[in-house]
C-alpha cells in the first residue's frame, strides 16, 4: 500500500508535465480566439457594432432576413446563443451564486 | 420615359442595392458587434441578478418569519390534540 503511494507520488511530476505538454498548442488556439473575441471593445468600435445592429434591422424590415441560407441562419443562431449564455453568466456574478439565490 | 417609370426605376435600384449591401454585412462576422454584445449582456445580467436578488431577500425572510410563526402555533396545537388524544384512549394496554 504504501509503496502503491509512493510510486503514485513519483509519477505526478510527469503526469503535470505531460497535461502541459497537452494544453499548451490548445491554450495557444485559445488565446488567439480570445484576444479577437473576448476583449471589451475599444471606443472605436463601438459605432462599427451600431452599424452592425442597423444594418439587421434594415434587413429585417426588407425582407431580407429571409433569404439567409440555412447555414448562416445556423451560424448566427449559435452566436446568438452565446451571447444570450453571456447574460446568464452575468445574473449569476450578480446574484452571488451559481444555482438559485442564496436567500 | 416619363417621370413615374423613372421613379419607379430608381426605388427599384434603391431596393436591389440596399437588399444586397445588407445581404453582404450580414453575411460577414461582425466582430465588434459580438464583443459589445457580449459585455453588455454580462453587465446587464449582473445587475439584473443583483436586482433580482435585493427583491427575493426580504421576501424570503418575511416568509421564513411567517412560517416559524405558524409552525409554532401549529406545534402547540398538536401537542394539545397529542394530549386530548392520549387521554381520551382506553386500552388496557399502557
Amino acid at each position: 500500500m504504501a509503496q502503491a503511494v509512493q510510486k503514485l507520488v513519483a509519477k505526478v511530476p510527469t503526469l503535470i508535465g505531460a497535461a502541459a505538454t497537452y494544453s499548451k498548442p490548445r491554450l495557444a488556439t485559445f488565446w488567439h480566439y480570445a484576444k479577437v473575441e473576448l476583449v471589451p471593445p475599444s471606443p472605436a468600435e463601438i459605432p462599427q457594432a451600431i452599424i452592425g445592429i442597423k444594418n439587421i434591422v434594415t434587413g429585417v424590415n426588407s425582407g431580407r432576413l429571409g433569404q439567409t441560407t440555412v447555414k448562416d441562419a445556423f451560424r448566427n443562431g449559435l452566436v446568438c446563443t452565446e451571447v444570450m449564455m453571456w447574460f446568464y453568466i452575468g445574473e449569476c456574478i450578480g446574484k452571488g451564486g451559481i444555482v438559485g439565490y442564496a436567500v | 420615359m416619363n417621370y413615374y417609370a423613372k421613379r419607379r426605376l430608381k426605388v427599384n435600384q434603391f431596393r436591389q442595392r440596399s437588399i444586397l449591401l445588407n445581404w453582404v454585412t450580414l453575411n460577414q462576422l461582425n466582430f465588434p458587434l459580438f464583443q459589445t454584445a457580449r459585455w453588455s449582456f454580462l453587465l446587464i445580467g449582473m445587475f439584473y441578478g443583483k436586482q433580482r436578488y435585493d427583491y427575493l431577500k426580504p421576501r424570503a425572510e418575511e416568509e421564513r418569519r411567517v412560517e416559524e410563526a405558524e409552525k409554532k402555533i401549529r406545534e402547540e396545537q398538536e401537542k394539545i390534540a397529542k394530549a386530548l388524544a392520549e387521554a381520551s384512549e382506553d386500552t388496557i394496554l399502557k
